[in-house]
């Protein structure tokens, strides 16, 4: 049960009918019991055994640590709870991928079927989330809670068990716990959200998914524009996917009058990869900034090493090698946590580091090349060359995070300056993917998201849908039913077609 | 949630609800089966005097133009290709939803075949309920039909399947289907000037094979018998036919059969099948295939449950006869099919 599935959309429509009709003190139960019962229809009954001991080892270590005044207890509880849901992390989603690999054969094999009935879906988002929970009682940043069913609450909530977002106990506990009356605006702009991620997903993913599966699974019939074409294709695939899903969760959520902090921030609107990973996948970052790389640059080691550093390179520098040594390991930790394979480390992980590192190193250059050429730091000509390198850049390291292996992906784009030269664009093979005025409706699908996160850009601490909102009855309408009705019949669902999941459901 | 904000979401929901129907009803599959259907729900409230149900035989072999012409009977096929026995009790319901027929003509061919295989043929359940109009009866006719219970919201919900096909907006023969509604100026007969020559290779008919019987399967015999239940309860008059094809021997059994059962609840089964000589059948220029008439067919066909009917059941044509020109014109349009098949033959040699 996908959360484009139709037993989907049914479950939340009984659930948030029934959501609105229970005592307001009850609703927070009721999201238990359908985040169980998700949890039950989408995987199986024994799925829900794997959060069931994450929630119940950081309930009690969280417990046991606001009742202690004994820093080795703490310590020693703080550990245990890292330690049993790090583990369980580890145990089912890396080992069975390093012991089975990742093939399409192996995946379909006995072996690899038996394990994964009992891989629960969004393991990674609800430990981390509830591992941030336990730092933060640890680090007295927030209260134990003494309730369990709170805590499963917060682990297991149904709707960002696809693709996060990864929350924090003490932003969310308010708006999860207290009662929600019916509000009329937060349902419909909730409704409006997940249309919103419905055509991201099912108009615009699952076209450029067609062209990027073309060229990526068959690269070696492919060369110049076709290469960089099915690269492009994956980059929007992966953001239009990923946006999509934390539009429709994050929309469930405000129909149900729950607020979920905000996953994306028009990261293709960055002038830099650091300013691209502040607005993509947010709450991630975050989480290991407070509480990786934060503590990491606390340790004993990092504490002494620009001391030890600072005679040999001198302070500025021994401080920076420092910074960059310990996100070093925060990307290679990003990398690894979106499957532990090697292009996995390297695409979204050191080549991320090595683009922020040399952004930054060459950062005094650039300023002289644009007084240089008589340009301003922040005009427009400007801006707009920062955000096509971070498209190029991250163009790039997304390849090499769909590729099979990093040989594929450098093959691949090795095949950009092929002696075979460059045909034109339109071609059988990228045809038989997609058909000519299927190519006519993703691109004006294209412009229509472009122009929202152009509009949203210009209009910060406000929404889209608000700014329609304002317009007449009538413009809002055919806004909003043109939207459903370019949904419901130019999207790609349904018998016949096999809208992938989300593509960062697997993680 | 003030008073406004409620009537405004009803009514937004009311309108999506019904641009979501129209457009289900403009992507649905064009083509023949599509059209007749659209002719049935676009017929005037009350003005076909016969309804014919079965598979594609039925739309080759009458044609309601020429019955029209004959007897002053108005009539219409509510038929599929390979129509599921299961659902004509679905479109006996169906038809009186817009019409009081007189009479209902089925065509009992597909009782004779397997029924699992019936079952398992998705593409021809979908051409009953896929052309059907959103009703209760149509959610009854999913439920009878389709097994497969998870699946079964892609039938409710048919756009689900079809939205694929949203280049039929281009197509303004297929945008007036909107309301599902547009007249079928052949009232669903089907013509063609294409014929075989059969008789050369037709079974020698020993006189003891017009009295063989060879039992229906067990399953379709409980389905022919829980549809004759059901007519004899509502008291709905119905005429069983079994329509002409190319002789076969356990057919000609398992027709005989389905006869006797037939006339075990006091309905009338005429047999065209067995005893095509009966009404002068050709079987070197009346079939365009093994197992479908043609024009030249289709009029001899007529001809014969006109007569059959005039002569066992009394119609009467005074209700029906409002818009004339339409059932004139259906005639023409028979009459030029006619033509056509006599002048553009066109033999085929095998199918």
């Amino acid at each position: 049960m996908t959360i484009t599935s139709f037993y989907f959309l049914c479950f939340i429509c009984v659930g948030a009918l029934v959501y609105y009709i229970v005592p307001k003190r009850c609703q927070w139960m009721l999201l238990l019991a359908m985040s169980v019962a998700y949890y039950v229809l989408a995987q199986s009954a024994v799925a829900i055994v794997y959060p069931a001991v994450t929630i119940i080892t950081i309930y009690l270590c969280a417990l046991g640590i606001s009742k202690t005044d004994n820093k080795k207890k703490k310590k020693l509880l703080l550990y245990i709870g890292c330690i049993v849901s790090v583990a369980l992390l580890i145990l089912v989603k890396y080992i069975p991928r390093s012991l089975f690999g990742l093939s399409e054969d192996v995946a379909q094999s006995g072996a690899f079927s038996a394990f994964m009935i009992i891989v629960p879906i969004g393991i990674s988002f609800y430990t981390f989330s509830l591992l941030g929970y336990l730092f933060d009682v640890y680090y007295e940043m927030g209260e134990a809670d003494t309730n369990i069913a709170h805590i499963a609450t917060f682990g297991l909530l149904f709707p960002n068990m696809t693709s996060g977002p990864i929350m924090r106990y003490t932003d969310i506990k308010g708006t999860l716990f207290e009662g929600h009356k019916f509000s009329y605006e937060n349902f419909t702009r909730g409704c409006q959200r997940i249309l919103w991620g419905f055509f991201e997903k099912l108009v615009l993913a699952e076209r450029f998914a067609r062209v990027a599966n073309e060229i990526f699974d068959s690269y070696d019939n492919y060369n110049g524009l076709y290469i960089i074409l099915g690269m492009c294709a994956f980059t929007l695939q992966l953001y239009t996917d990923f946006t999509g899903c934390m539009d429709i969760v994050i929309g469930i959520a405000e129909a149900l009058g729950i607020k979920m902090p905000e996953n994306f921030k028009r990261p293709f609107m960055s002038l830099t990869i650091q300013e691209f990973w502040q607005r993509w996948h947010i709450t991630l970052g975050t989480w290991l900034k407070n509480y990786l790389f934060y503590p990491l640059l606390r340790t004993e080691f990092f504490m002494k090493l620009p001391k030890t550093l600072k005679e040999k390179v001198g302070k500025k520098a021994a401080k920076r090698i420092t910074t960059y040594l310990a996100m070093l390991i925060l990307w290679t930790v990003i990398g690894t946590w979106h499957g532990g394979a090697w292009h996995y480390i390297i695409g979204v992980g050191i080549l991320q580091w090595l683009f922020i590192v040399l952004e930054e190193m060459m950062e005094p250059a650039g300023d002289r090349l644009v007084d240089l050429l008589k340009l301003k730091k922040d005009g427009a000509l400007v801006r707009t060359l920062g955000r096509i390198k971070v498209f190029i850049l991250m163009t790039v390291a997304f390849a090499m995070f769909r590729s099979l292996t990093v040989m594929d992906s450098l093959k691949m784009m090795g095949r950009i300056f092929s002696k075979e030269g460059w045909k034109p664009v339109i071609c059988e093979g990228l045809l038989a993917g997609l058909e000519w005025y299927e190519w006519v409706l993703m691109l004006v699908a294209l412009m229509i998201f472009i122009t929202v996160q152009v509009i949203a850009d210009k209009n910060e601490g406000t929404t889209v849908r608000a700014l329609i909102g304002k317009r007449a009855l009538p413009v809002r309408w055919i806004i909003w039913i043109g939207l459903i009705m370019w949904v419901v019949l130019l999207g790609f669902y349904g018998p016949g077609f096999s809208a992938a999941e989300f593509i960062y459901q697997g993680f | 949630m003030n008073k406004k904000q409620f009537f405004q979401g009803i009514i937004f929901l009311c309108i999506v609800f019904i641009l979501l129907s129209c457009s289900t009803y403009i992507v649905r599959t064009n083509g023949e089966v599509k059209d007749r259907f659209a002719g049935y729900y676009a017929e005037d409230k009350n003005s076909i005097d016969v309804i014919y149900v079965g598979a594609s035989p039925v739309g080759a072999s009458f044609s309601p133009g020429l019955l029209w012409h004959e007897t002053g009977i108005t009539s219409y096929p509510l038929s599929s290709n390979s129509q599921p026995t299961k659902s004509i009790k679905h479109l006996v319901k169906e038809a009186y939803g817009r019409q009081k027929p007189q009479l209902f003509v089925i065509e009992v061919r597909m009782f004779a075949e397997d029924l699992k295989e019936q079952e398992e043929d998705l593409a021809h359940i979908r051409e009953v309920t896929d052309n059907m109009r959103q009703s209760p009866n149509r959610i009854r006719t999913i439920n009878a039909l389709v097994n497969d219970k998870k699946e079964r919201y892609t039938y409710y919900f048919d756009i689900i399947k079809f939205h694929s096909n949203w280049q039929m907006f281009a197509d303004a023969n297929e945008l007036k289907k909107f309301n599902y509604a547009v007249k079928n100026t052949d009232k669903g007969a089907v013509f063609s000037n294409e014929y075989m020559e059969l008789s050369k290779g037709l079974p020698e008919i020993d006189p003891d094979m017009y009295d063989y019987m060879e039992a229906i399967s067990t399953e379709q015999e409980e389905v022919l018998r829980d549809l004759l239940s059901y007519l004899k309860q509502n008291n709905i008059p119905a005429l069983f036919v079994a329509t002409p094809q190319f002789i076969r021997a356990h057919y000609f059994g398992n027709m005989h059969y389905i006869g006797s059962v037939v006339n075990e609840y006091g309905y009338d089964f005429y047999d065209m099948y067995s005893r095509p000589e009966d009404y002068g059948f050709d079987f070197d220029r009346d079939l365009k295939d093994g197992s479908h008439t043609n024009t030249y067919g289709s009029y001899k066909c007529t001809l014969a449950i006109a007569d059959y009917i005039n002569s066992n059941y009394s119609i009467d044509t005074s209700l029906s006869n409002e818009s004339e020109s339409d059932w004139q014109e259906a005639y023409e349009s028979f009459v030029r099919a006619w033509e056509d098949a006599t002048n553009n033959a066109v033999y085929v040699d095998s199918y």
